[in-house]
């Protein structure tokens, strides 16, 4: 039926139709004794498909990346100045020990706070009665002398 | 050794201590009908040879994701008729030439190859074939030649049987034509 069908297509063509099918096409003599030998040396340091090839094949991984690149750019750049690389745990957020040595500290900015010459007393904005505050110094038990030169 | 099925070679194959035994078994049963194929295209022995090569490296990395929904063989034909079409796009590219060009260099390369061996009507033939373009030289090969259903060609060039028909028709016309004239010079 192929074979029929294959006939009709030449059956107007006659000078097509009469041609030898012959392949003048030859191989070197032995070539084709050798070449899977050649093919097995190569495919020796071919990489075989791994499931992370994409990555390195796929144009939405490259995308991503200069996507991802630019973005953090971007980002870096437009972050309020002061804040950029310094370590910082939102309030209520517990850091644990082991997780300070990964993290990066302004040490200018920690002298800075260390060195400011403002009573710490000062910051501490409490509104206390006056019965809580007496409570307070007795319970603390400091001396009247410094409190009042605190004060 | 007789021939090995498609699912016994990819049997052999998905098993890590006869991987490589397998994927030799499949260079060897399918390494001289590609060659044809590619030498029809390329013409040149050296470059056919290359362009085989690629062709099987090729294979030897995606058959793992081969999911035997075609023939063994008509994915590495598939294989086979992109790299020769990349091949030819390069040579045009790399040496900034016409088609004409590239099919004067093909011709040169028949004309002067050891490994040739047709009468004056094959190289008529021959010549003929290389006038065409790529893709349709590429359809005119698997058609004539392989005698390929169309619907195997369908999956080989991603094209339909539609347009490979009439691909085919418009090619054996224009090489019909071209012969006769070249005949009454």
């Amino acid at each position: 039926m192929q074979e029929d069908q294959h006939i009709d297509e030449l059956k107007d063509l006659p000078v097509l139709g009469k041609m030898p099918k012959r392949n003048p096409f030859m191989a070197p003599e032995g070539f084709f004794d050798h070449f899977p030998h050649a093919v097995q040396h190569l495919i020796v340091d071919a990489p075989r498909h791994s499931p992370w090839a994409w990555l390195f094949t796929s144009w939405v991984p490259r995308i991503a990346t200069v996507l991802l690149l630019v973005i953090g750019s971007i980002a870096w750049f437009q972050w309020p100045e002061g804040e950029q690389g310094i370590a910082s745990a939102e309030p209520g957020e517990q850091v644990l020990p082991y997780e300070l040595l990964d993290m990066e500290f302004d040490e200018d900015l920690i002298f800075a706070t260390l060195a400011h010459d403002e009573p710490v007393m000062n910051t501490v904005d409490l509104a206390l009665s006056e019965r809580e505050m007496t409570a307070y110094v007795e319970y603390e038990d400091l001396s009247l002398e410094l409190l009042i030169e605190e004060l | 050794m007789s021939d090995l099925s498609d699912s016994e070679l990819l049997d052999l194959f998905h098993k890590e201590e006869s991987r490589h035994y397998a994927f030799n078994l499949l260079v060897r049963q399918y390494q001289e009908r590609l060659y044809t194929f590619i030498r029809r295209m390329v013409t040149d022995h050296d470059e056919a040879k290359d362009v085989l090569q690629n062709t099987f490296i090729k294979a030897w990395s995606g058959l793992d994701r081969f999911r035997a929904d075609s023939k063994l063989f008509s994915w590495l034909y598939r294989i086979a008729h992109n790299e020769c079409l990349n091949h030819l796009r390069r040579m045009k590219r790399g040496l900034f030439v016409s088609d004409e060009a590239v099919m004067e260099r093909l011709t040169t390369s028949m004309d002067s190859s050891e490994h040739f061996n047709g009468d004056a009507i094959e190289r008529a033939l021959q010549k003929a074939i290389m006038r065409l373009p790529d893709k349709q030289r590429a359809v005119f090969n698997m058609r004539y030649f392989d005698e390929m259903k169309y619907e195997e060609m369908s999956i080989i060039t991603g094209t339909s049987v539609g347009a490979l028909k009439s691909s085919y028709h418009i090619a054996a016309k224009k090489i019909e034509a071209w012969i006769t004239a070249d005949q009454t010079k």
